[in-house]
């Protein structure tokens, strides 16, 4: 157990005794269900790659904060236990959020870890650039913050954040980062600029808002740049000889002046119906000539499984390596998201449909949630589907079920 | 002279105008003092919604007003708990407690279950709407004043109000609520506590007018004065802060 948590846990049962803390439990259990494509270039037998039929996650969050004279304490405290297919079971704790502050007139100073969470679009989000949340996740668990100092100040109408992060995670002492963000709100709009300097990566810098059009549409759009950006390349693309790496043939390629951008439409019926529409643009995202050419190598590279002079091994661990990389990031360049969701007072169904543009290829997410006595509960189907040679038609898994049960206290 | 008189034939129906508005908003203060009596108020109230006369939902919300249409409602329901609605004017943020960062959402969007956040965020009509004394002042059969309020401003949840008020001390009994689009949405009834200068709102009572098997129960549990630091209608404090102590 970390010492952050049994630090955070030795707050949280102060914060029990202490008449001024306000404190919340939250328990979610969250079982998934993932059904495989065997027809896909990425299709390797399980000996090869961790292919988990059921995932289960029990987790319970508490929250707490309380205040000792000028200060005060805030803690958010994950549990969290993890079982895959019936047989993995794997139990860990740690904090999400662990910070002391102090508040001087308009000044608002923190120490410690805290999450922070930039940007305003809805399906892709580049200003989020302090710790990046995959929007498509399924998951409702809390992200762990990051370490660092911050300095806050809340005027009129405006925001204005500064920090400097420490990545103690990694271990890596060069991961420092400056950040900043500047909010504002006017009459029909509200804007933020972004910026991050690292060490390693040079700068980030962006801009976002949302201009609300009338009382049922509003328009959102981030854009951001970056100096530099680190895209997993695959080595032998391109190549026309060599067909197998005997090594992990993905490396780490530093691509200069990187734009993202999104823009997007949000509609609400009175009848509580509402729609969002969005565009979005990332330059560090494979082109469709560079997922073209991943899938004629790993046709080239499943084409030599029939050869006995080669070993079926090398072939399979090839494919594997390409399956995981393109799992961590199975993004095209320009992806087009729809989502419909009905706000009703019993049920709440939600459809999400994400078009990856250059080969048309779909993720379809298809979504209920009902509340009952107090208890929350989510359940939904993900479904890809796609041409052959397609970012989402090669997808390694081709449905996942889930469901998320939770409960505050 | 002729000139004059036909001044003051102009004049005279335009002062009996403004004399009856002035009444008539002057009625609207009164009947808003049943239901908010200071300018920096912490009221906490319960909606809970029936079907077929049978308690279905039930939320808790705080509500922390200051003057010049500031509302911070923070939801104390299991399934709401620590989610907050800000008004600012006639702009509109979502704060998820997880989400951490201020979501500005459109007049639209600004529901808190069965109630919409106008229905517990604005506590005052004077603020938010201009009333005239209706055709009929005087209901004959009820006998009660009738206004009519119509919206100075946008971000309103409803575009015009028929007020029906008692004509002992101007205290609201029935309010017809309208969409822009004319529709009558919802039918509100009101109940109340206690006498003289320590009368005051405890109850008001949302009927659909679609779905009539169903209504919405609004109580005042308690409204007492509360100075809240401005910094908490600010969407991205109340972002960065997600676990208030309030």
């Amino acid at each position: 157990m970390s010492r952050s948590l049994i630090f955070a846990l030795g707050l949280c049962l102060l914060s029990s005794a202490n008449a001024t803390a306000q404190t919340t439990l939250s328990v979610l259990w969250q079982p998934q269900r993932h059904y495989y494509n065997s027809e896909s270039l990425f299709y390797t037998p399980a000996q090869y790659i961790a292919k988990p039929a059921h995932q289960d996650w029990l987790v319970g969050e508490l929250a707490t904060s309380y205040s000792v004279k000028a200060l005060d304490f805030s803690v958010l405290a994950t549990a969290q236990q993890y079982v895959v297919d019936e047989q993995a079971d794997t139990a860990r704790g740690y904090a999400n959020e662990l910070f002391v502050s102090h508040s001087q007139g308009d000044w608002e100073y923190s120490l410690g870890r805290k999450i922070s969470s930039w940007g305003v679009a809805y399906g892709a989000r580049p200003l989020d650039i302090i710790q990046h949340q995959d929007q498509q996740r399924i998951s409702r668990q809390s992200d762990k913050g990051k370490d660092g100092v911050y300095a806050d100040y809340f005027g009129h109408q405006y925001a204005l954040s500064i920090m400097y992060l420490f990545d103690t995670d990694n271990n890596q002492d060069n991961r420092r980062h400056v950040a900043a963000q500047y909010y504002t709100n006017r009459d029909r709009f509200d804007a933020q600029w972004v910026f991050k300097w690292s060490e390693d990566a040079g700068f980030n810098t962006g801009l976002g808002g949302v201009l609300v059009l009338s009382d049922a549409l509003a328009l959102h759009g981030e854009v951001l740049y970056s100096q530099d950006s680190l895209m997993q390349q695959h080595v032998l693309l391109g190549q026309t000889d060599v067909l197998l790496s005997q090594q992990l043939p993905y490396e780490e390629q530093r691509q200069d002046h990187v734009i993202a951008a999104v823009v997007g439409l949000s509609y609400t019926h009175a009848n509580n119906q509402s729609v969002v529409l969005e565009y979005s643009y990332d330059e560090s995202a494979y082109s469709n000539k560079q997922w073209d050419a991943l899938f004629s190598l790993l046709e080239r590279q499943r084409g030599l499984l029939t050869d006995p002079n080669i070993p079926a091994e090398a072939v399979w661990g090839n494919i594997a390596w390409s399956a995981l990389a393109a799992q961590q990031n199975p993004r095209a360049r320009r992806d087009l998201m729809l989502r419909w969701q009905w706000g009703g007072l019993d049920w709440q169904p939600t459809v999400t449909a994400l078009v990856a543009l250059p080969d048309q290829s779909r993720m379809l997410t298809l979504a209920i949630e009902h509340e009952f006595d107090n208890v929350y509960f989510d359940i939904g189907i993900r479904h890809f589907s796609g041409a052959d040679k397609t970012l989402y038609g090669e997808n390694m898994m081709s449905n996942t079920l889930y469901a998320v049960v939770s409960r505050d206290f | 002279m002729f000139k004059y008189w036909l001044l003051l034939s102009l004049l005279l129906p335009c002062l009996a105008q403004a004399n009856a508005d002035e009444l008539a908003q002057a009625m609207l203060r009164e009947a808003d003092s049943y239901r908010q009596n200071s300018d920096e108020v912490k009221v906490s109230v319960r909606i809970s919604l029936f079907k077929n006369n049978e308690l279905d939902k039930e939320q808790r919300y705080d509500v922390f007003i200051k003057p010049d249409r500031q509302t911070l409602v923070i939801g104390r329901s299991p399934l709401e708990i620590g989610q907050k609605v800000l008004m600012l004017d006639d702009k509109f943020w979502l704060v998820l407690p997880k989400t951490k960062r201020p979501i500005r959402i459109t007049p639209m969007q600004k529901l808190l279950g069965e109630a919409s956040t106008g229905d517990i965020a604005t506590m005052r009509w004077n603020e938010d709407y201009k009333a005239t004394l209706s055709a009929h002042a005087k209901d004959a059969e009820s006998g009660l004043h009738e206004l009519i309020l119509t919206a100075k401003r946008k971000g309103v949840t409803y575009k015009k109000i028929l007020l029906s008020l008692d004509p002992q001390g101007n205290q609201p009994v029935r309010a017809e609520l309208y969409l822009a689009s004319g529709k009558l949405a919802k039918v509100a009834n009101f109940g109340f506590e206690g006498v003289g200068d320590q009368r005051r709102m405890v109850t008001m009572t949302l009927r659909d007018k679609i779905k009539r098997s169903q209504y919405t129960d609004i109580e005042y549990l308690s409204s007492e004065p509360y100075q809240l630091p401005k910094k908490f209608y600010n969407p991205a404090y109340l972002a960065k802060n997600p676990r208030l102590q309030l």
